[in-house]
């Protein structure tokens, strides 16, 4: 629920990191894993509020890849994949180990030519 | 035949009938209807480049290009949704009632079946509260089926004028 200071926090990240070149960025692919507690879509509608406001970044895109929850299961020692919210593995074993579905994460940056 | 040229599209068409036309899509998750700008390949190789104005929402089966050669239709692909399904009106009030003190969109299904996308964190919460009524299935989550109280309440005074 706290989604346009998330965006926020996206661009002064850029800033930080690109302060010559975050103007001229292109894209933005973010990873948001199924257990980050944020919403993709509002995310994506903050974005766009936040580039109506900040019209330099008026043709810079964001995309959102969800990562599914990937939980890893000791008896196997494999991970898998927790599919409708099934948090176990094929062998039958139950496992809370998460591997991935927690992050939320810059994970692209594409600048302009 | 498909070229490098990219398609820009700035304006959605009027959909003129024609025959023959190749049916392409431009494939989006369910939370990148609001989207102003998408570049992105169609499902036939085609580049697209999507600069819309951001009070048009793409729904399934939009038209949002046409020419003699194709007809490229939006495509929202379907996702795992958590369903309450009830006729228990105050059930479905309460849950919209949790759901919406979230922001997130709530998509009327069919008469006694409301969905919103599944989230790993509040798939157990709503569980725990609602029970059984609460399941996962797979779901096309079309803006059209946005459950909009301040819509609702115009149209009904449109409705009460006439």
């Amino acid at each position: 629920m706290h989604e346009i200071a998330i965006v926020k926090d996206i661009f002064k990240t850029l800033e930080q990191a690109y302060p010559e070149t975050y103007e001229n960025i292109a894209k933005i692919t973010i990873e948001a894993g199924l257990l980050c507690n944020v919403q993709p879509i509002l995310i994506q509608n903050a974005f766009e509020a936040f580039v109506l406001e900040e019209t330099r970044f008026r043709e810079t895109e964001l995309e959102i890849e969800l990562l599914p929850i990937i939980a890893y299961c000791k008896q196997c020692t494999s991970q898998f994949e927790v599919r409708f919210h099934k948090f176990v593995c094929v062998c039958g074993q139950p496992s809370d180990q998460i591997v991935q579905g927690e992050e939320l994460r810059i994970s692209q940056v594409i600048f302009k030519d | 035949m498909l070229n490098n040229e990219v398609i820009r599209i700035d304006r959605l068409p009027v959909v003129q009938p024609l025959n023959n036309q190749e049916e392409d899509s431009l494939i989006l998750e369910w939370y990148e209807v609001n989207r102003t700008i998408i570049k992105r390949e169609s499902a036939a190789g085609r580049m697209i480049h999507l600069d819309k104005p951001s009070s048009a929402v793409l729904k399934q089966g939009l038209v949002i290009y046409q020419d003699e050669i194709c007809v490229i239709r939006i495509f929202i692909k379907p996702c795992t949704c958590m369903v309450l399904q009830s006729s228990n009106m105050e059930m479905v009030g309460l849950f919209c009632f949790d759901v919406g003190n979230r922001h997130l969109p709530i998509y009327m299904i069919d008469d006694h079946k409301i969905a919103i996308a599944y989230d790993g964190r509040l798939f157990p919460a709503l569980q725990q509260k609602y029970g059984a009524s609460v399941t996962l299935a797979n779901y096309r989550l079309d803006p059209s089926q946005i459950i909009n109280c301040y819509g609702n309440i115009y149209e009904q005074n449109i409705k009460t004028k006439k």
